[in-house]
């Protein structure tokens, strides 16, 4: 019974959607109602997770509750509010089947996090995996959403067999399924081929998750055919949940290979970060160019695990990760915004778009000044981190590749800002607010400025996770 | 209580551009009105803060203290020296005149006043943190509305020019912010004060950490200075922005490289500084002759001022590296030549400020800045040759203008450290007074173009911008202890 209620949120969110599934069926309830009640459910999730202070772990050691879930909890909950106010107006999706698959990839998500089992860690991800390719291809008749969710279903399903392979050889190294134990067994061993084979294809597999280069290949096309506000979500939320999936095996069970992965980490990070900089920059479809762009962020956090020696180097991967949740989802709303009045995704229409468009231009400007790494804003902060991680760490070069990267991502984020800001405008169209698209920019527009500006709250969420592994 | 006055002078303009965000884009007079109020406010703080300052200390005063990121050790810490002061001045008073100047701007006003308002807070709390994370953050957030203030304003080239300067100044950023971490690391306990970290002058000797660190920040400032072979993004920048951009470019964002020099890298590493002073002094040198020489051979006249702003700071920077020597030399020299390195940033701000607005005023009459197809304007503008003469000689170092000051200051400190070099830099002094001189011959002597001899003189809202320059080219020229005496206690401290 004490166990059931450690994972109360996530029976919440699961509920919900259950419950929605059979509404649903039953009532046939107008898109806004259902959307309003999935809020709801998410909602209850949260005052769930802030009433949880715990540190334990559950299921016979399957699932940990503790800092580190409580914070990503938090960040998948309020990612999954944010998109499902992005539906609300999104009219290429009528019905509500979206809605229930959306809350179970976020109670996937939520579970992912607290997962300290090999067997529990999987089926969540696939949990994810399985919403992820049905929500890529939810526009039906639109042949590019159709195959994304194709591209995405057999390349997911081929990462899935090699990570699935990665674990396997963990648990025939040591013999348990338990993270923790495992990593305790390999301490025994030494480094050897088969701990480092279990370590390379760990990171193969969840790299596909993260798109890491040289795994990527899908990203573009997925991110490009999918409905936008699913868009937004598979540039956060899955690929938050493979980070922390690959923080707690790479410092847990696979501790013992560290100079080996920190090594293949750092040399993945530079091509990562470089090659999705410099292949966002020609770029003409803004989805194109934020699917790029997402790649090469992935690239920074990955950067503060390979300076995991450092505390700032962890830290860092959590603050990144929180803070690029918000700045992500307030850029692809401000492209939704877009596209739902102009109905345009090319970067050449955002033309002007300042005046026409006064409040959404500067929000967006703002977004990329934060994903660039400028301070006031939040990304400088998670930049910050894992740049002082890396020094601390010794990683000097990686630093300075690091920083040189941000400056080239300026470049095709600030092409978009030089269409918005510097050329006449081509529309005569103005564009209307919506309220719940302008309430998503404006939330993410204020996390992203006061956790630039006063940082201190989520640093110390940030100290209490990085707590969970300090008796390693 | 103390009232946070440093703090009240940093967010005062950011306090009016957030009120003028409120008003309606249509009501540009009020816009405009509420914009110069907000910078004139700004200036009577600024003021506030000289008859506070204590020039007889040299320590850190009138601080505005908070920690800000406890765990980190990052606080909320401002003050004002005698290195600061000057170029906080030198913000406000060049805030005014461009926004004044700016008055009769008809495109896009709103946006406009904002920009240059969030940009005075940017400039104003460089000059005012003591603190690395902070000085970061004000470093950065002067970087943006620069950048949109030459893309939206500027001339047919903007866009290219905008993001040449964003570009080009974050890599100088970003290489500094790698340096402050490395800094960050080498102290004991962690530290992000400017004034504990001159205190404890971390990797003393640690000779390759101290270089790295050095030539992260050396990256960093040289490009905003801008130093040769760091100079390129200067004339594009200069040519495509709008005037009141140049005026502020010029005379500030350029002061921020060598303040850095000034408050990081002398006190907080002195031993390398020591190192690579004398490879400052020649890029100093080179920037001095090969920026008078490209200058001469403009016939851009922005162009050239934009060249010639690059051989000025090669003096700044020519006594800041004579400052840095091996101590082998006497600390007056030292002093002396960093007073002059002190002043003449102040100079240059004033002096190219009023050029940089005079172009603006003829080109906004001729359209043209082709000194090819100007000549024998002096008897149709007879007003405008005046004040443009006065600038000009000011620049070129006429004794009794406030140019010839700062450099005979730099000039007689930099002699005892560098004899040579200081020699070689004298044939700047040559060659500026030459192409200053054949500029006025080709504007305003010989004959007239007809297509300008309807051209109206300058008009007395240019007047009024330009008059608080022009007076103090004068005074300064003639009592520089104005300043100097602010400067002397807080230079002689550098030293101790």
């Amino acid at each position: 019974m004490l166990d059931l209620i450690q994972i109360l949120p996530e029976i919440i969110v699961a509920g919900t959607a259950l419950i929605l599934l059979i509404l649903d069926l039953i009532f046939r309830p107008k898109k806004y109602l259902v959307l309003i009640l999935s809020i709801a459910g998410l909602l209850c999730s949260a005052v769930a997770i802030l009433a949880l202070k715990s540190n334990l772990e559950i299921f016979s050691h399957t699932f940990s509750s503790d800092p580190l879930t409580a914070l990503f909890r938090l960040v998948f909950l309020s990612l999954g509010v944010f998109i499902l106010l992005l539906l609300f107006e999104y009219d290429k999706i009528k019905n509500n089947d979206i809605i229930p698959i959306i809350l179970f990839a976020v109670s996937g998500m939520m579970l992912l996090a607290g997962s300290t089992d090999l067997i529990m860690l999987y089926v969540s991800l696939e949990l994810i995996s399985i919403s992820s390719y049905i929500m890529a291809s939810f526009l039906k008749s639109d042949n590019k959403s159709t195959e994304a969710g194709i591209k995405y279903l057999i390349l997911g399903a081929l990462a899935s067999a090699v990570f699935l392979y990665g674990l396997s050889l963990i648990y025939g190294l040591t013999g348990s399924t338990n993270l923790s134990y495992a990593g305790f067994m390999m301490l025994y061993s030494k480094v050897n081929v088969l701990n480092v084979l279990a370590t390379i294809l760990v990171i193969t597999g969840l790299g596909f998750k993260i798109a890491l280069v040289p795994f990527h290949m899908w990203t573009p096309d997925v991110y490009e055919g999918a409905p936008t506000p699913i868009t937004a979500l598979f540039s956060v939320g899955p690929k938050a949940a493979a980070f922390v999936l690959l923080i707690r095996i790479m410092l847990t069970g696979l501790l013992i290979t560290r100079p080996s992965w920190m090594i293949i980490l750092a040399f993945v990070a530079v091509a990562t970060m470089t090659l999705g900089n410099l292949a966002a920059i020609p770029q003409k479809n803004i989805k194109r160019m934020m699917a790029y762009s997402s790649i090469a962020q992935a690239g920074y956090i990955i950067l503060g695990l390979v300076a995991s020696t450092s505390s700032f180097g962890i830290r860092g991967l959590f603050i990144y990760l929180a803070i690029y949740l918000f700045t992500n989802i307030g850029a692809f709303a401000c492209i939704l915004a877009v596209e739902n009045k102009l109905n345009t995704l090319e970067i050449e229409n955002y033309g002007g778009l300042a005046q026409k468009a006064p409040f959404l231009s500067a929000c967006l400007a703002m977004f990329f000044l934060s994903l660039v790494g400028i301070p006031p804003f939040g990304g400088f902060i998670a930049k910050f981190f894992i740049f002082a991680g890396l020094i601390e760490a010794g990683w000097i070069w990686l630093a300075i590749i690091g920083v040189v990267n941000s400056v080239i991502s300026l470049y095709y984020y600030f092409n978009v800002v030089r269409e918005m800001y510097f050329v006449k405008p081509i529309h005569d169209a103005p564009i209307k607010n919506i309220w719940s698209t302008n309430f998503v920019i404006l939330a993410t527009l204020a996390a992203t400025i006061i956790l630039g500006i006063f940082p201190l709250p989520l640093i110390k969420m940030a100290n209490m996770a990085l707590g969970v592994f300090l008796h390693f | 209580m103390n009232i946070p006055i440093l703090t009240l002078l940093t967010f005062s303009p950011m306090i009016g551009a957030l009120v003028i965000m409120f008003i309606n884009k249509k009501e540009e007079f009020v816009i405009k009105a509420a914009a110069i109020g907000t910078s004139i406010i700004t200036m009577a703080l600024a003021v506030t803060c000289y008859f506070n300052f204590d020039q007889m200390k040299g320590t850190f005063q009138l601080a505005d203290f908070f920690p800000w990121i406890p765990q980190l050790g990052i606080n909320y810490h401002l003050g004002i020296d005698g290195i600061s002061l000057p170029l906080i001045l030198l913000t406000v008073i060049l805030t005014v005149v461009s926004l004044l100047y700016s008055w009769n701007t008809k495109d896009r006003v709103k946006e406009y006043f904002v920009l240059f308002l969030l940009l005075e807070t940017g400039m104003l709390g460089v000059f005012t943190s003591l603190d690395f994370f902070l000085f970061y953050f004000f470093w950065e957030i002067s970087l943006v509305p620069m950048y949109f203030i030459i893309g939206i304003w500027g001339g047919p080239r903007k866009e290219y020019a905008a993001i040449k300067f964003f570009l080009y100044t974050l890599v100088g950023s970003v290489a500094m912010l790698l340096a402050i971490l490395g800094l960050y690391f080498g102290s004991n306990p962690h530290t992000f004060s400017m004034v504990e970290l001159g205190k404890q002058m971390p990797y003393a000797s640690d000779i390759l950490r101290s270089s790295l660190i050095f030539i992260g920040l050396f990256v960093g400032f040289a490009i905003k200075v801008p130093m040769f072979p760091f100079h390129t993004w200067l004339p594009d920048a200069h040519v495509e922005a709008p005037t009141a951009g140049s005026i502020i470019l010029a005379g500030v964002l350029l002061k921020m490289g060598a303040y850095g020099f000034l408050r990081i890298m002398i006190p907080i590493l002195p031993q390398a500084s020591q190192r690579f002073a004398i490879y400052i002094a020649i890029i100093a040198l080179i920037s001095i002759i090969y920026g008078a020489f490209v200058a001469m051979a403009q016939w851009d006249l922005k162009k050239l001022i934009a060249y010639s702003s690059v051989s000025h700071m090669g003096y700044v920077m020519l006594g800041i590296a004579a400052a840095m020597a091996a101590s082998g030399a006497s600390i007056t020299a030292k002093t002396t030549a960093l007073t002059g390195a002190s002043l003449q940033m102040f100079n240059h701000g004033i002096i190219t400020g009023a050029l940089f607005l005079l172009v603006g005023v003829i080109y906004e009459r001729t359209h043209s800045r082709d000194l090819a197809s100007f000549g024998g304007l002096g008897v149709t503008i007879p007003v405008f040759t005046g004040v443009f003469t006065l600038s000009a000689f000011a620049s070129l170092g006429l004794p009794g203008l406030a140019g010839f000051v700062a450099e005979f200051f730099v000039f007689v400190g930099a002699f005892p450290i560098y004899p040579i070099l200081t020699g070689l830099a004298l044939i700047g002094v040559v060659i500026t007074a030459a192409f200053f001189l054949w500029t006025i011959e080709r504007m305003f002597l010989g004959k007239l173009n007809e297509k300008w001899a309807n051209v109206p003189d300058i008009n007395w809202l240019e007047l009024l911008s330009f008059a608080p320059l022009g007076i103090l080219m004068l005074v300064i020229g003639l009592y520089p202890a104005l300043l100097t005496d602010i400067m002397q206690a807080t230079l002689m401290g550098l030293f101790k």
